[in-house]
């Protein structure tokens, strides 16, 4: 049985469908460059937040504009500015985590110079308090140009309400995770991925009403008597996997218990505080993530959270799947193997690239990984 | 590949530039006994500008960014390169770093059979000063990780929007301050601000003479090359606020100088003039300042050496040191919006009399490669100056390609003589 509807994994096929009929129907749509920007800010300025998604189209006129070493997202955003083909925004938020996102705003800036960029360039460290003060300030910034962009007020209120309802979507979320956790196999993890895109993109309410649904309906299915060989994805910073490379996974055995990727557990990890004047939320928020995040310097070490969260899942072994040319991922992965190894986990790195060269090199790395790991040999 | 055609022209290489390997030499059997001296030492990444204030408080530096450089210009980077990737840093990450963590996870028990420049003291901190490129913190945090070392990191405000940079300076500054805090509680040591003053003004003197320099290179023919004053920015790296790195920099002056009145160029038979975009090729420096010579081309400029490191000298006031180093790392070219690129490099065509346009799109040095295709389609468009992309690295010798240097050269300085043909400067 089906447990998530078509329309639901047809969201990965046109990823801006909702947005573009909430701009049909008169309200503002601004775009957000990944990770870690509030959508609750835009929200409460009556517009749909909508993050940017990588396009599954071939980059083409975008290499007159960036090299081709750069990472998938960055390189298929140039495209489709270059081509204006970017989506229905009023507006550009720039969530500056990484030069490449940066640089890429840059590109589009000059592509589509009729179209407002917002920009924050975020502090390079999370957990440290002295980047509390100039991270409110920047997002107060940030709060006038949207005002300015969208032409509206965005009120203290409606922040403070826009971070109840955001909220209640990342519990949601948790919520589907959880059930994912106890019901392995259940649902496909590009389903699940799907529902964390539709958070992303859908506006707040439609997006709580489908992953309600797919909420409601895995808790009417049974658990699977025997899922396949436990698994947990990691990794994937800003973009979603490739529905391909997830079915792979599953096809070849593999069941999907847990992730910490960026569009999966992450998206939904850290709620925003609600004890503290809104700017100053939003700031913690920030400040404060839930998960160590590779693109930023943490005290907390990421290998301290992901060998208990996969054992927690009961997985066997980690696919660590690292976007080709994400250059913060590229660097911390070293220090995670040395730990993985250390933990005597077994785990698999895959370098996922925008344009999917050879998915049988994939295929036969995945396979005999799931093989040894059926097996009860060890691939640490 | 036929290289290209050769006017007979050669290389005639600054004497000053000698002084820069010995004050290297010094700089590393200095670092190399630090902790047997006692002596604080820091693991540095990023950008050189709170340099002077470790030499204020007598604290010892490595400086990871120079270290990469200098190590492949002296050609000791694939051993190091091997054990990173080895560890599992693929070959896509900034080859600056994997010569750093090579070094840093560099076998203990080889390192007697290795050159004495992958022996390194022991830090006491971690400092990431990030310019422009976000990937240094990842680098540093890397360190951090491996070493269990404090760390520190300064980030500079991005020039997203023009008019940003007033206020970008001074929260530099304050982070600076924080930074003092940082050194002072680490060392239990007090920051003496008259010590700092005076290398500050040290800096000043240093830097100015470099600035000129670097501008004598507007002669025709030119006196030096973008590949001497790329060099010399050892100088600045590893004697900041000293004596030493004064007399560098006034007998390069000194020396480009008297070239200039004897119109005696740094490229015998200079036949044009190029811009340089971007980091050097450093493990394939002399070979290319040969090949260009080679060709009749003088490169005589670059924003890694015209709109860097400390390129703005007037900016600094010995009395406020924390907002002169924060004005000197906000304005550098790695830190700027596309239309100042565009802006300044045009100015620099202008000023320096240019020919054409390389653009080094080095692999790993993604954030300094990242605008080049925009900035050199709007230079060309405003300055009618054609140019070229060849893509290698800054520290890596496998992402060059000799035939893929000579074809795009060669079609270079066709397009020049093309255009000289029609009339064209």
């Amino acid at each position: 049985m089906a447990v998530v509807p078509d329309s639901v994994t047809a969201i990965l096929a046109d990823p801006y469908a909702s947005a573009r009929r909430a701009k049909e129907q008169g309200r503002k749509v601004v775009g957000i460059t990944p990770m870690h920007f509030p959508p609750e800010l835009v929200s409460a300025a009556g517009a749909v937040p909508v993050l940017l998604q990588e396009s599954n189209e071939p980059v083409t006129l975008g290499f007159g504009h960036i090299y081709p070493f750069y990472c998938g997202f960055a390189r298929s955003t140039v495209d489709l500015a270059a081509k204006a083909q970017l989506g229905p925004f009023d507006a550009i938020v720039v969530s500056d985590i990484c030069y490449q996102t940066r640089h890429m705003s840059h590109i589009m800036r000059a592509r589509l110079p009729n179209l407002p960029f917002v920009y924050i360039q975020w502090p390079l460290e999370s957990n440290v308090e002295r980047w509390l003060s100039s991270t409110i300030d920047k997002l107060t910034r940030v709060r006038s140009q949207l005002e300015q962009a969208l032409g509206t007020r965005i009120s203290d209120a409606a922040i403070a309400e826009s971070i109840v309802q955001h909220n209640a979507q990342r519990a949601l979320l948790r919520r589907l995770y959880e059930l994912r956790r106890q019901k392995p196999g259940v649902l496909r993890a590009k389903e699940v991925v799907s529902a964390v895109v539709a958070s992303q993109v859908l506006p707040l309410a439609e997006g709580n009403a489908v992953i309600g649904d797919l909420i409601a309906r895995l808790e009417r299915a049974e658990a699977k008597a025997d899922p396949g060989v436990k698994l947990f994805l990691s990794g994937h910073m800003c973009q979603a996997v490739k529905p391909d490379i997830l079915d792979l996974v599953e096809d070849l055995g593999g069941a999907v218990v847990d992730d910490d990727l960026y569009t999966g557990y992450r998206f939904a990890a850290t709620d925003t505080p609600t004890d503290v004047p809104p700017m100053e939320a939003l700031a913690r928020a920030y400040l404060q993530l839930a998960l160590p995040c590779p693109t930023r310097s943490d005290a907390r070490l990421w290998s301290d959270h992901l060998i208990p969260a996969s054992k927690q899942a009961g997985a066997a072994g980690i696919v660590v799947l690292v976007v080709k040319f994400c250059e913060a991922h590229m660097i911390y992965y070293p220090y995670v193997k040395d730990k993985l190894v250390e933990a005597d986990v077994p785990h698999l790195m895959i370098e996922t690239e925008h344009e999917v060269v050879s998915m049988e090199g994939i295929r036969t790395r995945l396979q005999a990984f799931v093989e040894m790991l059926k097996s009860g040999r060890v691939a640490a | 590949m036929t290289p290209p055609s050769s006017t007979g022209g050669k290389t005639n290489r600054l004497r000053s530039a000698t002084m820069i390997g010995q004050m290297v030499d010094n700089f590393y059997e200095n670092l190399r006994s630090a902790n047997d001296r006692g002596k604080v030492v820091g693991y540095c990444d990023g950008f050189p500008s709170p340099f002077p204030l470790l030499v204020a408080m007598d604290i010892a530096y490595f400086f990871g960014d120079a270290y990469s450089a200098t190590t492949a210009a002296r050609h000791l980077e694939k051993p190091l390169q091997q054990v990173a990737e080895d560890r599992g840093y693929v070959v896509e990450v900034c080859s600056y770093t994997r010569n750093t963590m090579g070094c840093i996870l560099f076998p203990k028990d080889r390192l007697a059979d290795a050159p004495a420049h992958y022996r390194l003291p022991d830090p006491d901190f971690i400092l990431c000063t990030d310019p422009g490129c976000s990937m240094l913190v990842n680098w540093a945090d890397d360190e951090r990780r491996r070493l269990n070392k404090p760390i520190f990191i300064i980030q500079t405000p991005h020039v997203y929007y023009k008019g940003d940079e007033q206020d970008a300076i001074t929260a530099l500054a304050k982070q600076f301050r924080e930074f003092v805090v940082f050194l002072e509680d680490l060392t239990h040591r007090k920051m003496d601000w008259d010590k700092l003053k005076a290398v500050m003004a040290a800096t000043k003197e240093a830097t100015t003479y470099r600035k000129e320099a670097n501008n004598l290179n507007a002669n025709v023919p030119s006196p030096g090359t973008f590949f001497d004053c790329a060099s010399a920015l050892g100088g600045v790296n590893y004697g900041v606020g000293t004596q030493e790195c004064i007399d560098l920099y006034k007998a390069m002056r000194d020396e480009m100088a008297d070239r200039v009145s004897r119109k005696e160029g740094a490229v015998i038979g200079e036949k044009y003039r190029l811009y340089w975009d971007g980091l050097p090729n450093w493990t394939k420096l002399g070979f290319l300042a040969s090949k260009f010579a080679n060709a009749g081309a003088a490169v005589v400029c670059g924003r890694y050496a015209n709109l860097g490191f400390y390129s703005w000298p007037e900016m600094i006031d010995p009395e406020h040191p924390l907002e002169s180093l924060a004005a000197n790392t906000v304005v550098v070219h790695i830190n700027q919006n596309i239309g100042w690129l565009v802006d300044n490099i045009s100015k620099l065509c202008a000023d320096f009399k240019v020919d054409g346009l390389v653009m080094h799109g080095h692999r790993t040095c993604r954030p300094i490669a990242a605008p080049q295709l925009e900035v050199l389609d709007a230079v060309s468009r405003r300055t009618g100056i054609p140019g070229i992309f060849v893509e290698s690295d800054m520290a890596d010798e496998t992402f060059y390609s000799d035939a893929q240097m000579d074809t795009r050269l060669q079609a270079l300085v066709e397009s020049i003589d093309a255009k000289r043909g029609r009339g064209g400067n």
